[in-house]
């Protein structure tokens, strides 16, 4: 019964909602968005066990006073600090100055180090000196010269070549692998409705 | 039997819808027959792939060693848009967590949805109980660093660094900051890594930051490659149906300019 049990109902939420998806009928669409909501409703408990876990994570860190463990002592106290401005008022002001003042400014100063990282990326690749690598930073560097170069100078004759590249070989590339991609996306959720895969036991 | 009739005189579907639908059962029937198939007759032969053969070849050396092995299972969840490649990275946990059971290797998962965290936690706790070793799962193994992707890469790319791994798998959904996460484990002269998503845009990312790629669609036989007899079944169906896609490609595209 405990294996039974999760995979009708799994069998049974599935198949309502991929019929909704293609079918007009009040009842179906009225089954298929109460399901869909039910699902929002349980991924809200998932982030309390996030939380939950989150705690239990840094709080062994730091008793075992393992490598890094100052930064889960921050992450704690940061942890605590957003929850406390968030349970006091969703748009306070203190909530909004937390999020203008040290939220953003941190996210985008990791965004801007993405371009570094790619950069010393790009060169390990060259050094690498392996074929795909060489061949990809030939090409990336053909697109970009092509889309950055100013009107009127010499580096401008690039800009077909890379109108090529990208409408042509890199879109029938791209093309290939969304088709198997979404032949993969769609064999998973099958193998789930089939009973195949059971990743809810 | 009026209630039947109702339902059914009140429901309707487009001429594309229909399609769509009888093409997914169509798929569906074939998956099942080739599973059954799969399972009763023989599995289907899988093309080995390069980034399943190192996970398989490290794992003696985390038994050696006693180092961790460590998945990131990206920004996607359970239940959203990326689930498919939520599901394929858990077929790896699925596969490190039974062996790293019996031969007492840890393995270390992170990732950014609570959904995410559930399954793999689920997927830990089986694959110690089905080694016959319920006492090896801990449910710290799996840790929730932040929802936010860059949040999310500065954690796992920290955590990298202060408890280097023997193999480092990336393996779901990522963004561009996968970057931070695959730079750490670079960095890491004994680290070997594995990289897997189905987005296009991030895949240049993993060619140059790791040592093997599972480009778009393998993620999704990583599965049958790591030995799961049940899923030749349905990468035999996608390779058919792909076939059959491609030909009727090429078929329209010869049409279209006979016509032309």
């Amino acid at each position: 019964m405990r294996r039974i049990l999760p995979a009708l109902v799994a069998l049974l939420v599935g198949s309502v909602v991929l019929l909704d998806y293609f079918l007009e009928n009040p009842v179906l669409n009225a089954a298929g968005r109460f399901l869909l909501e039910g699902a929002i409703v349980l991924a809200a408990f998932a982030l309390l066990l996030g939380l939950w876990n989150l705690l239990l994570v840094h709080e062994r860190q730091i008793r075992r006073r393992e490598p890094g463990w100052p930064a889960s002592v921050v992450i704690l106290l940061s942890t605590g600090a957003s929850l406390a401005l968030g349970l006091a008022g969703w748009g306070s002001e203190a909530l909004t100055w937390f999020y203008r003042f040290v939220l953003f400014p941190l996210e985008a100063s990791a965004g801007a180090l993405l371009a570094f990282v790619a950069v010393s990326a790009a060169a390990r690749a060259w050094r690498l000196s392996s074929l795909e690598g060489g061949v990809m930073l030939a090409v990336g560097a053909i697109v970009l010269v092509g889309t950055l170069a100013p009107q009127g100078a010499a580096l401008t004759a690039l800009g077909p070549l890379r109108d090529w590249i990208v409408s042509v070989p890199a879109m029938a590339a791209v093309r290939g692998l969304l088709l198997g991609v979404a032949l993969g996306i769609m064999a998973t959720g099958l193998r789930v409705l089939l009973w195949i895969d059971r990743p809810y036991e | 039997m009026n209630l039947l009739r109702l339902l059914w005189e009140s429901t309707s579907i487009t001429v594309e819808g229909l399609a769509a639908l009888v093409a997914l059962l169509v798929f569906g029937a074939l998956i099942l027959a080739l599973t059954l198939r799969a399972r009763l007759v023989r599995p289907f032969t899988v093309r080995p792939l390069a980034a399943a053969e190192r996970v398989r070849g490290v794992l003696g050396r985390a038994m050696e060693t006693g180092e961790p092995l460590h998945v990131a299972l990206g920004i996607g969840g359970l239940g959203d848009v990326s689930t498919a490649d939520t599901l394929a990275g858990l077929a790896l946990v699925s596969f490190l967590a039974d062996r790293g059971a019996l031969a007492e290797v840890p393995v270390r998962v992170r990732l950014a949805q609570p959904t995410a965290l559930v399954g793999a936690l689920a997927t830990l706790q089986r694959g110690a109980e089905g080694a016959g070793y319920p006492e090896a799962y801990d449910p710290v193994q799996a840790a929730f660093v932040a929802p936010v992707p860059l949040a999310y890469a500065a954690g796992t790319a920290e955590a990298l660094r202060s408890e280097p791994p023997v193999a480092n798998a990336m393996v779901g959904a990522f963004g561009a900051e996968v970057l931070l996460p695959a730079q750490a484990g670079g960095d890491q002269p004994q680290t070997v890594q594995v990289g897997g998503t189905s987005d296009p845009s991030v895949l240049p990312l993993l060619l140059v930051t790791t040592d093997s790629l599972l480009a778009g669609e393998e993620i999704y036989a990583l599965g049958a490659a790591l030995g799961r007899a049940d899923h030749t079944g349905s990468l035999a169906a996608q390779d058919l149906a792909r076939a059959l896609l491609v030909l009727a490609i090429v078929l329209g595209a010869v049409l279209a300019l006979v016509i032309a």
